[in-house]
C-alpha cells in the first residue's frame, strides 16, 4: 500500500479591472506647483496619465499596486472555495468534480495579499490547476488567477509564498526610494 | 524569457494624434493594462498584432511599437501582421509587408491556401482561428511541410479564457488536440490574443493547459518559450539575412529587434557575418535554394 500523495498549489488572485487608489503620492503630488494643481494627474485603470504628458508611472510601484493587492471584502476563503469548485464543475463536469471532490481543500487564503494554498491529490492536480486558470470571477468580481508554485509539501509552498512576497516588497520599497530620491534631488 | 506573440492592437488607433485621443477614450489604457499584466507574469517579448485583410500592398502598419517601451523597460515589443488569406493572389503582396512589420503571419481560410502557406509562402507563422470549427481537416502531410520549413503554427488561448461562451472553449480544445495530432506536437506556439487584461494568463498556467490538451509537459513549455523564440529568430533571419544563413550586421545604424542583440557599438562600420550554427537549418536553406532556382 502506497501512501496517499498530494500536491499543494500556491495561487494568486489579480484584479486588473478594479480601479486603484495610489499608495504613494506621485512626484507631482509631492511637490505641487500652481500649474500642476490646475491639471492634476488622474488615474486610468492602473496607468497614471499626466495631462499632456506621456503615459507614465508604470513603474514597479504601480504594478505592485495593481497585481499584488487586497481585493474587495466579498472575496474571502469561503467565496474562493465556492468559486473553485464551481469552476471545476463547469470545466470538467461530473467526472472531474467527482475525481477531485474528496481531495481538494483550500488550506489557506489571505485576503490581504490575495494569496491562497490548495491541497489536491497528486493524480489530479492538473485538473484543479486548469480550473483555476479558467476562473473568471469570484463573487461577481472579475478576476485572473495565476498559479505561482506547486509543491509536494505545504512547507515548501509556504516558503515559496514568503520568497515571492519578499521580492514584491523589495520592489515596492525600491521604487518608493527612487521616487523619494528623484523628488529630493 | 517568455513570449506572447499576439496582443491585438486596438482598432482605429493609427497615429500619434489619434493615440492622444484614444488615450482619453480608453483603448490605450486598456492595452497598457493588458501589456503590463503580461509583463508582471514574466513575459519578456510581446508582439502587437494587426489583423489585415484584402490586398496586401496597401496595408500600412498602425502599430506604434514603442508606446510603452520607456515605462516597461524589461519588455521587448514587436509588431506583427496577420493577413487573412482568402485569395492566392494575396501572396504576392507579402514581400511588401516585410519592411512594415517584424513578424509576418497568415490566416488561411481554405485548405488550398493552408497548403500554399505551408509549402511556399515566405512567412513566420500560421495562425488559424481555432475558436471556431475549422472548415477543413488538419493533416500531417500539409502541416509537416510547414514544420520542416521552420514555420510555426499558433494557438490563441484568449477565446477560452474570455467570459461567456462554452462552445468556443470546446472548439479550442478540440482544434488544439487535432493540431497536436497533425503536427506530432512539433512547431506549435501558444499566444494570448488577449483584448483585455482579464484574458491574460501566466506562462506556467498556459503550459499546464497545454498538457490537458494532450501536449507533453516539455512541449507545453516549448510553446511559450523556445518555439516562440524561434518565430522571432525566423522573422529576423527572413528580414535581414541571405537565404536564412548569412546575416550582415551593420554596426552603426543597426535596427534593434532584440534588445539583447549586440549592436556592436565598438565596431565602427564593420560588417559582421553570422553563420547560423544549426546544421539542420542550413540544410533546409540549401533545399530552399534549390527550390527557388527551379
Amino acid at each position: 500500500m502506497v501512501r496517499f500523495k498530494s500536491r499543494y498549489i500556491l495561487f494568486k488572485i489579480h484584479y486588473p479591472s478594479l480601479p486603484i487608489a495610489p499608495i504613494l503620492p506621485s512626484r507631482e503630488q509631492l511637490i505641487p506647483t500652481k500649474v500642476e494643481i490646475a491639471s492634476a494627474p488622474h488615474y486610468y485603470g492602473d496607468g497614471l496619465l499626466l495631462p499632456g504628458g506621456a503615459l507614465a508611472n508604470a513603474d514597479t510601484q504601480t504594478r505592485a499596486q495593481v497585481f499584488y493587492r487586497p481585493g474587495p471584502d466579498s472575496i474571502n476563503s469561503s467565496s474562493v472555495n465556492a468559486a473553485i469548485r464551481d469552476s471545476i464543475n463547469r470545466c470538467f463536469g461530473d467526472l472531474g468534480a467527482g475525481l477531485v471532490r474528496s481531495s481538494v481543500s483550500l488550506k489557506y487564503f489571505s485576503p490581504a495579499t490575495s494569496t491562497g494554498m490548495l491541497r489536491v491529490s497528486r493524480d489530479h492536480f492538473r485538473i484543479v490547476w486548469a480550473a483555476l486558470t479558467f476562473l473568471n470571477e469570484i463573487a461577481g468580481v472579475p478576476v485572473v488567477c495565476s498559479v505561482s508554485h506547486v509543491s509536494g509539501t505545504i512547507r515548501k509552498c509556504e516558503q515559496a509564498a514568503i520568497s515571492i512576497d519578499k521580492k514584491v516588497n523589495w520592489e515596492i520599497n525600491a521604487s518608493a526610494r527612487n521616487a523619494i530620491d528623484t523628488n529630493l534631488s | 524569457m517568455f513570449y506572447d506573440l499576439n496582443v491585438p492592437w486596438p482598432k482605429g488607433v493609427t497615429n500619434t494624434s489619434s493615440l492622444e485621443y484614444t488615450r482619453l477614450t480608453g483603448a490605450i489604457p486598456d492595452l497598457f493594462r493588458t501589456v503590463s499584466m503580461l509583463a508582471s507574469f514574466g513575459y519578456t517579448t510581446i508582439a502587437y498584432d494587426y489583423e489585415a485583410s484584402g490586398k496586401g500592398a496597401s496595408i500600412e502598419s498602425p502599430i506604434q511599437r514603442d508606446v510603452f517601451s520607456s515605462t516597461l523597460s524589461t519588455v521587448t515589443f514587436l509588431s506583427r501582421v496577420t493577413l487573412i488569406l482568402d485569395d492566392a493572389a494575396q501572396a504576392q503582396a507579402l514581400p511588401s509587408l516585410t519592411s512594415k512589420f517584424d513578424i509576418l503571419a497568415v490566416r488561411p481560410t481554405s485548405e488550398k491556401l493552408l497548403l500554399a502557406a505551408c509549402t511556399n509562402l515566405e512567412i513566420d507563422l500560421i495562425s488559424l482561428d481555432l475558436s471556431q470549427r475549422l472548415p477543413f481537416n488538419l493533416r500531417h502531410r500539409t502541416l509537416g511541410v510547414a514544420v520542416a520549413r521552420g514555420i510555426k503554427i499558433e494557438i490563441c488561448y484568449a477565446p477560452s479564457t474570455r467570459q461567456g461562451d462554452n462552445n468556443t472553449r470546446r472548439n479550442l480544445i478540440s482544434n488544439a488536440a487535432s493540431l497536436y495530432r497533425a503536427t506530432r506536437g512539433k512547431g506549435i506556439i501558444i499566444s494570448s490574443g488577449a483584448q483585455d487584461a482579464l484574458e491574460c494568463r501566466s506562462p506556467y498556467d498556459i503550459s499546464n493547459l497545454a498538457t490537458l490538451w494532450g501536449f507533453t509537459q516539455e512541449k507545453g513549455k516549448l510553446a511559450v518559450e523556445g518555439d516562440a523564440r524561434a518565430v522571432c529568430t525566423h522573422a529576423r533571419m527572413r528580414r535581414r539575412s541571405y537565404k536564412q544563413v548569412v546575416e550582415i550586421e551593420i554596426a552603426e545604424n543597426a535596427e534593434k529587434i532584440d534588445s539583447k542583440t549586440k549592436t556592436g557599438q565598438n565596431m565602427n562600420s564593420k560588417t559582421k557575418k553570422r553563420q547560423q550554427q544549426s546544421g539542420g537549418k542550413t540544410q533546409i536553406a540549401k533545399k530552399r535554394k534549390a527550390h527557388d532556382s527551379l
